[in-house]
C-alpha cells in the first residue's frame, strides 16, 4: 500500500499546522493536527477495509487455451476479471506474462467503480522454449489516496516446445528397434583383459600363457583366454538432397535422420569407435570426414549444419573431389584400350569385365548417394559399419548402395524415411497411406534379408501409429466380412 | 480534474450528502460569526472557499490558523468550542457518504479524542514542541500500524519458513 501524493501533501499540511502551533505557542493549533491526522487514519483504514472485500468478491482468471506450444508459436491469452459487489475503487489487473512470451500490447483490464465485468484477450508470441509459468494477474486499486498492489488469481503454465523432431520412430514394421551400440566384442580369443576360457595346452602355446594354477588343479598343462574388444569402425552416410526435405518445417525426412545420426554419433563416441562422415548433397558429396576417435565434435556440428540442398541452388559449401582413378584401371578407357587391341583372346576374356564395371562406375559417377558410399568405405583395410541414412524415394539407388556398402564384409545399417509418413497431405487418405506404407515395409524387408545389412524405419511416431490402426481396421473389417 | 482531495470511497454522489456537508460548511461560517463577529464571518467566508477549492483538511487548517490569527491573546473557551464543534462537524460530514456512515463517524470521533488527548496529556507537563512531537509521532505510528495491517490482510507478508536460508 503507497500513499499517493495528494496524501503526502496532506499529511505535509499537518506538519505545517505542528510546525505553526510551536512556532507561534498556539496549542489550538494542534487541534487541527488532530483533525487532520484523523482525516486520513479513517481513509487508510477504509480503502484497507474496502480493498479486502475487493478482493474476496473478485474472480480473475487468465485462460490460455493451449498449454502446449512450439518454440515461435503463438497463443491467445485472455484475461477475465469479475466482481460480485461494486466498490467504489477503480481496478487495474494486468496479466502475468511469463518473460518469454512476447506481447505487442500489453495485457491488462480496468473496472472503473461501476463496472463489475472486463475481459480481453491478446496474442503472446512464445520464441524460447520451456516451461513458462504465468505470474499472478497484477491487481492495482486506488481511491486517489492509496494505490496497492496485490497478486490474484490462478498461475497457468503453458510448455513450449522446441521445434524439430517428435516422437522419433525408429523400428522396423512399426515395432521399436534400439540402435545405440553396447561394448562389442570381437569374437575372437586372443590376449586381452577379460578372461574367456581355459583349455588344455596345445603345441604352438607359448610358456606366458600357461596358467599355473589350473594346470595345477588338471594335473596337465592348461592355457587361458582371454577375450579381446575391439573398436567398431563406423561411417555414417547421410543424404541431404532435395528429396529429404518433405515434411512440415522443422520436421523433415532429414531431421529425423538426423536425430537418428545424432544418436549414432553420440553413441561412437562413448565407445570411442572410430566415426567418420560423409554427407551427399544434390550435386555429390558436401562433407567427407574421416573415421577418427577425435573427431565427434565436428560430425555432431556438421550435422547439425545439415540443410538439404537443392539442385539448382549454387552451394557454398565446397564439394570434395572424388579421386580419380589412373587410366589404366578406368573402365572407358581400359574398353577403348582393349578395342585398340583387337580380337586378342585377351581382349575377349577382359572385354565384359570392363563393359560390367564400367556401367557401374558411369552409375556411381551419376548417383550421389553411390558415390558417398563408395567414398565413405573405400580404402577400408578393416570392417566397418557402414551407416546409410535416407529415404524411399529412389529404391534402386539405395540397393545399389547397400551393395557397394556390404563389400569386403562390411556390415551396414540402413535407416529408411518413409516419404508417406512425412507428406503433408499424406494421411489426408488413410488407407491409401496404409497401402504406401505396406510398399515400404516390402522394400525395406528387401533390404532387410540381405545378408549383413540391417534396414529399419525411422519416422514420427504418431503418424506411424495413426496408419499402423487404419491397417489393423482393414484387417478386422476383411475378418468380419 | 476535481482537485478537492478526498477519498473516492467518499465521493460525492447523492444529494442528501451534499447538502449535509453544505450545511457544516454554513455552519462553520455562523461559528466563526459567532465567535469572532464580523471579522470571524470573513474568515469563515475564507475557510468555506478553502473548502470549496481543495477539500475539508486544507479547510481545517486554514479555518484553524485564521482564527488563531484573529484572536492573538487568550481566547474564550466557549468560542474555542463552538468554532472546534463547527470544524468537526466539517469533518465528520463526508461519512454520510460512506457505506458504514455512523462507523466511519464513530472512528473518527474517536481516532480525532485519542490525537488531541495525547497532545493535551503531553502539553500538561511537556513543552508544546514536544507536544506536537508526540501528536505527528502517534499519528505516524498508527498510519504505519495500518499498514502493517493492510500487508497481512492483502497477504503481502512472506512465509519465513519459504524464505531461502542465507549463507555466509
Amino acid at each position: 500500500m503507497r500513499p499517493t501524493r495528494r496524501l503526502w501533501s496532506v499529511g505535509g499540511l499537518a506538519l505545517i499546522v505542528t510546525v505553526l502551533a510551536i512556532i507561534f505557542a498556539r496549542p489550538l493549533l494542534l487541534v487541527a493536527t488532530a483533525m487532520i491526522g484523523a482525516w486520513i487514519l479513517v481513509r487508510q483504514y477504509l480503502f484497507i477495509t474496502t480493498v479486502a472485500e475487493t478482493l474476496d468478491s473478485l474472480s480473475v482468471t487468465q485462460s490460455v487455451p493451449s498449454m502446449a506450444v512450439r518454440t515461435d508459436g503463438t497463443t491467445p491469452v485472455t484475461l477475465v476479471a469479475e466482481r460480485s459487489a461494486t466498490t467504489a475503487l477503480s481496478l487495474t489487473l494486468d496479466a502475468g506474462i511469463p518473460t518469454a512470451g512476447r506481447s505487442y500490447k500489453p495485457l491488462s483490464v480496468s473496472l472503473g467503480p461501476a463496472e463489475s465485468t472486463a475481459e480481453r484477450t491478446e496474442i503472446i508470441e512464445w520464441p524460447i522454449a520451456g516451461r513458462h509459468e504465468f505470474d499472478e494477474v497484477t491487481l492495482t486499486a486506488s481511491d486517489g489516496l492509496f494505490e496497492a498492489t496485490v497478486g490474484v488469481g490462478p498461475t497457468p503454465a503453458v510448455t513450449v516446445e522446441p521445434r524439430g523432431p517428435r516422437n522419433v520412430h525408429v523400428g522396423a514394421g512399426g515395432d521399436y528397434v534400439a540402435i545405440a551400440q553396447g561394448a562389442h566384442q570381437a569374437g575372437r580369443l586372443k590376449s586381452g583383459l577379460e578372461p574367456a576360457e581355459i583349455r588344455e595346452y596345445v603345441s604352438g602355446d607359448t610358456a606366458d600363457q600357461i596358467d599355473w594354477n589350473a594346470t595345477a588343479r588338471f594335473a596337465t598343462p592348461h592355457v587361458r583366454e582371454y577375450e579381446t574388444e575391439t573398436d567398431r569402425p563406423t561411417v555414417l552416410v547421410v543424404d541431404h538432397r532435395s528429396a529429404l526435405t518433405t515434411g512440415p518445417a522443422d520436421e523433415t525426412k532429414l531431421d529425423y535422420l538426423r536425430e537418428v545420426a545424432l544418436g549414432i554419433t553420440e553413441s561412437a563416441h562413448r565407445l570411442d569407435d572410430p566415426l567418420g562422415l560423409v554427407t551427399i548433397g544434390e550435386d555429390g558429396i558436401t562433407n567427407r570426414i574421416a573415421k577418427s576417435t577425435t573427431r565427434y565434435r565436428t560430425i555432431r556440428r556438421r550435422l547439425f549444419d545439415l540443410e538439404a540442398t537443392k539442385p539448382e541452388t549454387e552451394r557454398s559449401v565446397s564439394k570434395t573431389r572424388m579421386p580419380t582413378r589412373s587410366a589404366a584401371t578406368a573402365p572407358r578407357s581400359a574398353l577403348d584400350r582393349l578395342a585398340v587391341d583387337g580380337e586378342t583372346g585377351f581382349a575377349r576374356s577382359l572385354a565384359p569385365f570392363y563393359r560390367n564395371r564400367q556401367l557401374t562406375h558411369e552409375r556411381i559417377d551419376a548417383e550421389p548417394l553411390l558415390a558417398g558410399v563408395r567414398l565413405g568405405t573405400s580404402r577400408q583395410r578393416e570392417k566397418t559399419w557402414t551407416v546409410i541414412c535416407t529415404d524411399d524415394s529412389d529404391p534402386t539407388a539405395v540397393l545399389d548402395a547397400v551393395g557397394l556398402a556390404r563389400a569386403n564384409g562390411n556390415d551396414v545399417l540402413v535407416i529408411l524415411a518413409p516419404t508417406v509418413l512425412f507428406e503433408p497431405s499424406g494421411m489426408s487418405d488413410v488407407e491409401r497411406a496404409y497401402d504406401r506404407y505396406v510398399s515400404f515395409e516390402t522394400f525395406r524387408q528387401e533390404l532387410d534379408a540381405i545378408d549383413q545389412v540391417r534396414a529399419l524405419e525411422v519416422a514420427p511416431g504418431d503418424r506411424l501409429a495413426t496408419i499402423l490402426a487404419a491397417g489393423t481396421g482393414r484387417r478386422l473389417r476383411g475378418v468380419r466380412q | 480534474m476535481n482537485s478537492r482531495v478526498d477519498s473516492s470511497l467518499l465521493a460525492t454522489t447523492e444529494g442528501q450528502s451534499q447538502r449535509l456537508e453544505t450545511a457544516a460548511v454554513g455552519g462553520v461560517f455562523v461559528a466563526f460569526g459567532l465567535a469572532a463577529g464580523l471579522p470571524g464571518l470573513v474568515v469563515g467566508l475564507a475557510t468555506a472557499a478553502v473548502w470549496y477549492r481543495v477539500g475539508t483538511p486544507y479547510a481545517i487548517a486554514a479555518g484553524h490558523v485564521l482564527f488563531v490569527g484573529l484572536t492573538p491573546g487568550a481566547i474564550d473557551v466557549i468560542s474555542v468550542a463552538i468554532v472546534e464543534a463547527a470544524l468537526l462537524g466539517l469533518l465528520l460530514a463526508p461519512a454520510a457518504r460512506s457505506r458504514i456512515p455512523v462507523r466511519v463517524a464513530v472512528i473518527t470521533t474517536l481516532v480525532w479524542l485519542v490525537l488531541v488527548g495525547l497532545a493535551w496529556l503531553a502539553l500538561r507537563s511537556q513543552p508544546l514542541w514536544i507536544a506536537g512531537a508526540v501528536s505527528i509521532g502517534v499519528f505516524a505510528l498508527a498510519s504505519y500500524g495500518l499498514y502493517r495491517y493492510a500487508l497481512v490482510t492483502f497477504g503481502l507478508i512472506d512465509d519465513p519458513a519459504k524464505t531461502p536460508t542465507e549463507h555466509s
